[in-house]
């Protein structure tokens, strides 16, 4: 009777964690964008309008390791296509036009850097408008300093309010989350500032299934008394 | 004997959980971490709690490069941020704050607060003296956790106690609490509650022994010794000072009552205990430390407006739907549902930042069935004997209403800043309740139950976990 209650309550427990780890493996499973880092500018207001065929440039852009695409903050401001395409200056062997990017979902436009970066760079980061409907710029005022700046073939060079939050993406496609949980340790390491944080994090996860297992199997003088 | 191997067990379990939610919370994320951290560094670099009372907003000039470095204030309450995730970010605070002065004589807005909980974070910061502040931070951290693991003991000793046919009820309230994600998040940061959650539980559980087995001397001195204890933690444990009167009036009342004088006399003993636990520190505070014994904060101070008639009326709307004729004192919302609820079911950190809120509705309705089982339990032994179950349930009403009334008074110059974690001290009541509602389940059922709960209470887990990385790592 003991003996079959508990393996009963094993069963029951079991059959839980089944269900968990299926449900977890369809979260992990669903396609997203997936980001490496962002460049820490809050959205607050728009910046400015990039107007078709334009280019807008925002300097010293900081891009971490592992970045093949970025995700601009932007919105069509009227009908019309969108479609952009990045340009990098100043990142050595990285520098280049990339691939066509266009609107990823409300409010995010995904255009792919020309070459994934192995390291992190600081860069010009240019944005140029090659759709037909402008894009209304989100980000931070930030003053004079590191504004982006738009230039037009025969028109002046025009500065905006400040810069455009960009966050850094994996890819320029949807991805799993199953490509990114490489990356946990690291994060957390650094967001807890302790290399000692992944592994309580790990080791507690791994300890609490056991210690329930445990409990719930736990042998001895009955558990009915 | 097989209880002590369930006890490590539990110990084990709560051990795990806690240090899971302490690695994965980035640094001074937990709620109010940031002062009470500051305060276990004062103590443990100054050698006495800090003085300087009045919020400066300043901390040690190695606590802010951290700080600052993490960008702490950046992504808090901003659903959208993320903090740094890049190595060369920690790598360079480790060098840039490296050597920086880790002494300040203050704690921001909790430097007032008593100082036996950070006496013990201390130690845990002692134990990593040389290593990195944020690793500091998590020794620290793991102290709370052990202290919350030795009250999930405690209420399984409790619930084994009160429900002593089966140990599949003290089991199920020992997961349900170890398991539970917003003491887990809330007990495994720099924060005093822990204290309180603990001390509190062993209140519970002396005070069970007491009413079954007798008031003996021990058994009152302890109960004096625990309230001093907690008095001590955090000041937040005043509001639970009522409800632990009652409890000793109700175990002065019960049992033989020609014992009534005996009893009272250990009950004095016991209170003559904590008065003078509270003396000493008041001694100590005053003639070694330099310190004041209160502090009013400017924020607290009331604007005035307040009477008995409109404390009835907050009371009234913070638990039910306002009357006719009244003004509305909480305009949209009733906050037995949002703060006190969805609170202490899904509320990680101060505010629904983490997009947790949505599972509320499941988890209290979990949580109404668990209490209705527990009270095909309850009912007919409270018709036999009515007192147990009546002076626990008036101690928690108690409870609540101090927390209703600290919380008006708080209102009066800042509004309804009511949290769901206040109410975690009462934890070891929901331990109970999961026991009770497994108690009444058939003996051969009770397996089963206990590992098809074990299973609910993981996922509950399990979603705050995965709302976490979220939030802050994708």
């Amino acid at each position: 009777m003991r003996r079959f209650a508990r393996q009963r309550a094993i069963i029951a427990f079991a059959a839980g964690v089944i269900v968990i780890a299926g449900v977890l493996a369809v979260v992990l499973s669903r396609r997203s964008w997936r980001r490496t880092g962002d460049d820490g500018t809050p959205v607050q207001l728009v910046i400015g309008e990039l107007p078709a065929g334009a280019v807008g440039c925002q300097p010293h852009e900081p891009l971490p390791a592992g970045t093949r695409a970025v995700g601009l903050h932007a919105s069509p401001t009227g009908p019309g296509s969108v479609a952009v395409r990045v340009v990098l200056r100043a990142a050595g062997r990285y520098s280049g036009t990339g691939g066509v990017g266009t609107s990823a979902s409300a409010g995010t436009v995904v255009a792919a850097l020309p070459h994934p970066l192995a390291g992190a760079v600081v860069a010009s980061l240019c944005v140029w408008n090659t759709g037909t409907a402008g894009l209304a710029l989100a980000g931070a005022a930030t003053g004079p300093a590191d504004q982006l700046t738009f230039s037009a073939p025969g028109k002046p060079l025009a500065a905006t309010v400040g810069r455009v939050r960009v966050d850094d993406l994996i890819s320029a496609r949807q991805v799993s989350l199953w490509s990114t949980l490489g990356k946990l340790p690291e994060r957390i390491a650094t967001a807890t500032g302790s290399e000692l944080a992944p592994w309580l994090f790990v080791l507690g996860a791994i300890g609490t299934i056991l210690a329930a297992v445990a409990l719930l199997r736990s042998a001895g003088d009955g558990d009915e008394i | 004997m097989r209880f002590r191997a369930d006890l490590l067990i539990v110990l084990a379990l709560t051990l795990a959980s806690g240090a899971c939610w302490a690695g994965i919370t980035p640094a001074f994320q937990k709620t109010d971490e940031t002062a009470h951290f500051a305060y276990v560094q004062a103590l443990a670099e100054l050698g006495h709690p800090p003085r300087q009372f009045v919020d400066t907003g300043l901390l040690s000039t190695e606590m802010t490069c951290w700080y600052n470095g993490l960008e702490v204030t950046r992504y808090r309450f901003f659903p959208e941020e993320r903090p740094p995730w890049a190595t060369q970010v920690r790598s360079s605070l480790d060098h840039a704050c490296k050597g920086l002065s880790p002494r300040y004589e203050g704690a921001m807005y909790q430097a007032f607060q008593p100082p036996a909980y950070y006496l013990l974070a201390a130690g845990g910061y002692e134990l990593a003296r040389g290593l990195s502040l944020p690793t500091r931070l998590l020794f620290a951290r793991m102290v709370s956790v052990i202290l919350i693991a030795i009250a999930v003991a405690l209420t399984y000793l409790l619930v084994l106690e009160v429900i002593p046919g089966s140990r599949w009820a003290a089991r199920a309230a020992a997961l349900a609490l170890a398991l539970q994600p917003i003491l887990m998040f809330n007990e495994s940061g720099v924060n005093p509650d822990a204290l309180d959650v603990t001390v509190m539980a062993a209140i519970a559980l002396v005070t069970a022994r007491a009413w079954r087995h007798g008031l003996t001397t021990s058994r009152a001195l302890a109960f004096g010794a625990l309230t001093g204890l907690g008095v001590l933690s955090k000041v937040n444990f005043l509001t639970l000072l009522p409800s632990i009167a009652l409890l000793a009036l109700a175990l002065w009342w019960s049992g033989d009552p020609a014992q009534r004088l005996l009893r009272a006399k250990r009950l004095a003993l016991g209170g003559l205990l904590a008065l003078g636990l509270f003396g000493l520190y008041a001694l100590v505070n005053h003639s070694l430390w330099h310190r004041g014994l209160t502090y009013r904060q400017a924020a607290l101070n009331s604007h005035g407006g307040g009477s008995i008639h409109r404390l009835l009326d907050f009371g009234w709307q913070f638990f039910l739907p306002r009357l006719p004729g009244t003004q509305p004192l909480f305009p949209g919302y009733l906050p037995v549902w949002h703060d006190l609820l969805e609170g202490i079911t899904t509320r990680l950190g101060w505010w629904n930042d983490y997009g947790f809120d949505g599972w509320a509705t499941v988890l209290i309705a979990i949580g109404v069935a668990l209490a209705a089982a527990a009270g095909c339990y309850i009912w007919p032994r409270a018709r036999r004997r009515p007192w147990p179950a009546l002076v626990t349930g008036a101690a928690a009403i108690l409870f609540l209403a101090s927390l209703v009334i600290a919380d008006y008074q708080y209102s009066l110059a800042n509004g309804d800043e009511f949290e769901g974690r206040y109410i975690v001290a009462g934890m070891p009541l929901w331990g109970l309740l999961v026991g009770c509602a497994v108690a009444a389940a058939r003996p051969r059922w009770r397996g089963i139950l206990t590992g098809l709960l074990a299973a609910l209470f993981l996922a509950h887990t399990v979603i705050a976990l995965t709302t976490t990385v979220n939030r802050f790592y994708l």
